[in-house]
């Protein structure tokens, strides 16, 4: 947390009790599995006040402070006063009667944002992945037909453009024969999200064994 | 003419200009886009032709559904929880406020109780705009209740502990979660299951797709959060932004097919005719 101080003097005495606090957050949390309870709600409404907290410290320690006293004030870049007024304008919102002060910003926010992402950069990458699918099906290596290449780049392109004719939604092109397109895109995109699903939980997995081990070998030592 | 000479014809006109602050974008990406953005006028000046026909769009179960979660709240008096993601303005968050006005029209409509959790503030007062507006609309300017919309915490899994704790204390009849949701979304699935929600999802994380297909009663994958506002409002411009799109798909379909014969026999021209200058 940049530019913020905590005296040294808590911190040293709160050392020694993180660890056990941690223990007892976690044991809180996973408290949930059996239900909601009380412990639980003690533990998520000190996660979420303790974040807001941070979250606060840190935006005001690491953005407004320094946008104040050393962008404004010392290098006098006073075109800052312009976003720092349009944030101001949003704390209108509670106030029935000035709430369209702040739909002003919102909505430079979101034209912004939408301007930002509608540029020629989006199409540049799209041609790009277009032109690394055009794989050849019949693969030859040193003269000879590589049988595994050619499958794998028959089924990486068939995947692509049986994905791509999923998402087609406004033409009728599933009906009848053509219906088989339709399961096999979906059966496909199953087959990738199962993949994902096993490594996802294998990522999962190791969050858990990391948080035993905290448990039992940095804490409690038992290992 | 062969691919050397075009390029060398159309070099001096293009690369100061497109290559001026970076060089990623090509003549081609130019070219493509600009058909692109015509295709969209085109459909759009179509869509607003009331006595012109505009294609149907096929069926998307996960949001017909929305309509039978909202009932199912109406009927077991419990409220209907809205996540709208996990980022600030991007494409999956305005899919999701799509979808959100719809919500809150519908649950306005059957006076049913719509809880909103937020990561971002600013996330937040658009979509309390939005509700408050569909509230207007309904004719139950009363109804809406601030004090549903609710900013939790900037924190990712801050946001996720003060998300499931709601699905779990308000006991959540239907659970709706859009937009942009990354590594919490099994937590956020998992609670809405323990509180016997019927849970919707749609976001376009490839990575988290799995965990809800698994876990929610429907999910809507990748674009299909696009398509929610053209579908549930059925109206016309909408759809004819949607029919445009899917022809630009099927160019796209087209050029990987030819591109991958033209491959085999040994030519790599269309490849390179997509990073011409």
């Amino acid at each position: 947390m940049a530019g913020v101080q905590v005296p040294i003097g808590i911190v040293n005495a709160l050392n020694p009790l993180s660890p056990w606090i941690g223990v007892l957050v976690t044991l809180g949390v996973w408290s949930f599995l059996y239900k909601e309870n009380p412990v639980f709600r003690i533990c998520e409404h000190a996660y979420v006040g303790s974040a807001a907290a941070h979250t606060m410290v840190t935006t005001f320690a690491n953005n407004i402070k320094p946008g104040l006293v050393v962008d404004i004030a010392q290098n006098g870049e006073y075109w800052r006063i312009i976003p720092i007024l349009l944030g101001c304008m949003i704390y209108f919102q509670p106030f029935r009667g000035y709430t369209w002060v702040s739909r002003y910003p919102m909505s430079f926010w979101v034209g912004y944002n939408a301007g930002y992402n509608l540029t020629l950069r989006v199409a540049m990458p799209l041609l790009t992945e277009v032109r690394r699918t055009m794989l050849p099906i019949f693969v030859t290596n040193n003269g000879r037909f590589d049988l595994a290449t050619s499958i794998n780049n028959f089924i990486f392109t068939g995947v692509v453009t049986l994905t791509l004719a999923y998402f087609l939604f406004s033409m009728n092109v599933f009906k009848g024969r053509a219906g088989f397109m339709i399961r096999t895109a979906r059966l496909v995109l199953m087959a990738a999200f199962g993949a994902g699903f096993g490594t996802g939980i294998a990522n999962y997995v190791s969050l858990l064994i990391g948080r035993f081990d905290f448990i039992m070998s940095d804490v409690l030592k038992l290992f | 003419m062969n691919l050397a000479s075009m390029r060398a014809a159309v070099a001096p006109l293009f690369t100061s200009w497109l290559k001026s602050d970076s060089n990623q974008i090509s003549l081609a990406s130019f070219l493509l886009f600009g058909f692109f953005a015509a295709l969209v006028i085109y459909y759009y000046r179509v869509a607003t032709q009331s006595s012109r026909p505009l294609p149907k769009l096929r069926r998307i179960a996960g949001l017909d559904a929305i309509d039978e979660s909202i009932g199912r709240a109406t009927e077991m008096g419990r409220p209907v929880v809205f996540n709208p993601g996990m980022s600030s303005f991007s494409a999956p968050t305005y899919g999701a406020l799509a979808v959100l006005s719809y919500v809150a029209k519908q649950t306005a409509r059957y006076d049913v109780r719509l809880i909103g959790c937020f990561r971002y503030p600013e996330v937040l007062a658009v979509a309390q705009s939005t509700i408050q507006a569909c509230y207007v609309e309904e004719g139950k300017p009363d109804a809406f209740r601030t004090d549903d919309m609710r900013y939790l915490s900037g924190d990712q899994f801050g946001f996720a502990s003060g998300c499931v704790g709601i699905v779990q204390r308000e006991r959540a009849a239907a659970h709706h979660m859009f937009g942009s949701l990354a590594a919490e979304a099994l937590l956020l699935a998992e609670a809405g299951a323990a509180a016997g929600a019927i849970q919707i999802a749609g976001q376009t994380n490839n990575l988290q797709t799995p965990f809800l297909v698994a876990a929610c009663d429907y999910c809507l994958m990748v674009e299909e959060l696009y398509v929610a506002s053209a579908y549930l409002t059925q109206d016309r411009l909408r759809t004819g932004m949607l029919a445009a799109q899917d022809i630009i798909k099927v160019i796209l379909i087209a050029l990987i097919l030819s591109g991958t014969l033209f491959v085999t026999f040994g030519s790599t021209l269309i490849g390179d005719l997509l990073i011409l200058y």
